[in-house]
C-alpha cells in the first residue's frame, strides 16, 4: 500500500467529515451525517495486507482524535486520543478478521461493513466519552454532548445506517482508485515469494 | 533511532496500549495533545475551509426564520438599534451605582474599545452536531480567550474557548454545558425596549436538547416569544443585552409549584452558521483614556 496515497485519502476524508459531509445533513435526525472516513477505514482493511491496514486504520483514526475538538470545564477546549483511534483500530480489526468470508471489491460489502464498522466504533468512542464524562473521573471531565445518552446512541446509530448507505457509492468510487494505492494481491506476493 | 515496522504487529500491540493510557490521562496532562492538533491542522483547515465553502455552494444554508432579505434587513437594522438601546440601559443602570467608586480609580481605570473581528467556520466537530466550533481567526487577528461570539449583530451564539492558536480559534456555543450558568432578563415580545428595571431577571443551564432552561416565580407573567437579553456581569461589557434566545415555553414545575420552567432557545446556533463575528474588547493604556 502507498502510504501517499492513503494520507491524501485520509486528508480528504476528514475534510469531508469536518466541512463538505454537511451537504449530506438530515436537519430532522439530529443533523446526522454519514462519515466517509469511516467508508476509508473499511476500503483500506478490505484491501491492504493485514497489519498495514490496522496501521492505516489506527493512524486515519488518530488524525479524527486530533481535529475533533471537546469542552471540558472553565471554557476550555481539549484534543483526546483515543477515542477514535481505538474505535477505528477495533473495527479494522473487525474487518479484517471477516474480510475471507466476503466478496471484497463489491461496493455493497463496503456498504455493509461500514454500517457495522461505524457501529463498533463509535461504541467505542462512546465508552471512552462516557467514562470521562462521569462526575468522579479524575482531573476534570468532558463535555461531549449536549443531550442524553439515549438520544446519543440512537444519533450515533443513525449515523452508522447513513454511512453505510453512503459506503456504497462512495466504495463504488474507492474501488475505482485501486491502482493508485498499490494493494498488493495474492499473485504479487506468490511471486515475490518465489 | 527508533524506527516503526508498520508490518510489525508487536508495534501496532504497543502503539494501541499508549493510546489506551493516552485516552485514559486528565485533562491537565493532555496540553501536548493540543500541540499535536496543532500540526495536523496546517495542512487539513485550508482544505476544511474551502469544504465548508463548496458545501455551502452545493448546500445554500437556510436562515432558520424564513425571513425574506429585505424584511431580514430591516430586522437586522432594528435588532442592532435595539442592542444598542439595551446595552447602554444596562450601562446607565451600572453607572449609576458605579459612578462613586469610578471617580476615586478613574485613573486606573482603562477605557473600552471593542473590535469586532469577522470569522468563517471552518471546521465542525467531525463526529457531532454539537459541541465547539473552529472558526479562521485567531490570536493574530487579535482573538482572544472569552470573547463573545455574535451572529448579525445581536445574537450571541458562543465564546471564544480558551487558547485561541495563531490563525484559529474554537468557540464555544451559549449552549454548551461548559459555559456554565448564564444570567439574563426576559423581554416582552410587545414590548421589546420597555424600562429594563421591571424584567424579570432569570438564571439559565443548558438544558440538553440544544436550548437553555431557567425557573422562574410563577406568579411573574412571561410567554412563549418574549425575548431573554444577557446581564451577567461575568461576561464582558460588550455583551450585555445580546439576545440569548427566544422563550419556546413556560411550563410548571411538578415538584415545585411557585415556581415556572422556562425554555429558551437560541435562534442561531455556532454549528448551523458559516460565519460569526467576534467581539474583542481592548484595554487601552491609562494615558490614552479622556479625563
Amino acid at each position: 500500500m502507498r502510504w501517499a496515497i492513503f494520507l491524501i485519502f485520509a486528508v480528504l476524508g476528514i475534510v469531508f467529515d469536518a466541512g463538505f459531509g454537511d451537504v449530506f445533513r438530515i436537519d430532522g435526525l439530529w443533523s446526522v451525517r454519514p462519515s466517509l472516513s469511516a467508508v476509508l477505514v473499511v476500503f483500506v482493511a478490505l484491501s491492504a495486507p493485514r497489519t498495514l491496514a490496522l496501521w492505516a486504520c489506527f493512524v486515519l483514526g488518530l488524525l479524527i482524535d486530533l481535529s475533533t475538538q471537546h469542552t471540558a470545564g472553565g471554557n476550555r477546549i481539549v484534543y483526546l486520543v483515543g477515542p477514535y483511534t481505538l474505535g477505528f483500530l477495533a473495527a479494522g480489526w473487525m474487518v479484517v478478521r471477516g474480510r475471507t468470508m466476503v466478496f471484497r471489491r463489491r461496493p455493497l460489502t463496503i456498504g455493509v461493513m461500514t454500517l457495522g464498522c461505524v457501529l463498533l466504533a463509535q461504541a467505542i468512542v462512546l465508552a471512552v466519552l462516557v467514562l470521562r464524562s462521569a462526575g468522579w473521573y479524575p482531573g476534570g471531565v468532558i463535555h461531549w454532548t449536549d443531550t442524553t445518552l439515549g438520544v446519543e446512541v440512537f444519533r450515533r446509530v443513525l449515523i452508522a445506517v447513513y454511512s453505510g448507505l453512503f459506503g456504497i457509492p462512495a466504495g463504488w468510487m474507492l474501488v475505482r482508485t485501486i491502482p493508485l494505492w498499490g494493494f498488493q494481491t495474492g499473485s504479487h506476493r506468490m511471486a515475490l515469494m518465489r | 533511532m527508533v524506527r516503526i515496522d508498520f508490518r510489525s504487529q508487536r508495534a501496532l500491540a504497543v502503539a494501541a496500549g499508549l493510546t489506551v493510557i493516552a485516552a485514559l490521562l486528565p485533562v491537565r496532562w493532555l496540553g501536548w495533545t493540543a500541540v499535536l492538533a496543532e500540526i495536523v491542522r496546517v495542512p487539513i483547515q485550508p482544505m476544511a475551509d474551502a469544504g465548508v465553502r463548496l458545501g455551502r455552494l452545493v448546500r445554500p444554508p437556510v436562515d432558520d426564520s424564513g425571513e425574506s432579505e429585505a424584511l431580514r434587513n430591516r430586522s437586522d437594522e432594528l435588532e442592532r438599534s435595539r442592542v444598542l438601546l439595551h446595552a447602554a440601559r444596562l450601562e446607565i443602570e451600572a453607572l449609576h451605582e458605579e459612578i462613586s467608586a469610578m471617580k476615586e480609580v478613574r485613573s486606573l481605570r482603562p477605557g473600552v474599545e471593542i473590535t469586532p473581528i469577522f470569522a468563517r467556520v471552518t471546521g465542525r466537530p467531525v463526529d457531532q452536531a454539537r459541541g465547539p466550533v473552529r472558526v479562521n481567526a485567531g490570536s493574530r487577528h487579535g482573538v482572544v480567550a472569552g470573547a463573545v461570539v455574535v451572529v448579525r449583530g445581536g445574537y450571541l451564539v458562543g465564546r471564544v474557548a480558551r487558547n485561541p492558536s495563531r490563525l484559529s480559534c474554537g468557540v464555544v456555543p451559549v449552549t454548551d454545558p461548559s459555559i456554565g450558568l448564564i444570567e439574563g432578563y426576559v423581554n416582552a415580545a410587545d414590548d421589546p425596549v420597555g424600562d429594563i428595571r421591571r424584567r424579570p431577571h432569570i438564571q439559565l443551564v443548558p438544558d440538553g436538547r440544544g436550548g437553555l432552561v431557567g425557573d422562574l416565580d410563577r406568579e411573574i407573567a412571561i410567554h412563549p416569544g418574549d425575548v431573554v437579553r444577557l446581564s451577567d456581569p461575568s461576561w464582558p461589557g460588550s455583551a450585555q443585552g445580546l439576545i440569548i434566545g427566544e422563550v419556546r415555553s413556560v411550563v410548571p414545575r411538578d415538584l415545585q409549584p411557585l415556581l415556572n420552567a422556562v425554555t429558551v432557545r437560541p435562534r442561531y446556533h455556532a454549528q448551523r452558521v458559516t460565519s460569526m463575528t467576534v467581539i474583542v474588547e481592548r484595554y487601552a493604556p491609562a494615558a490614552e483614556v479622556t479625563p
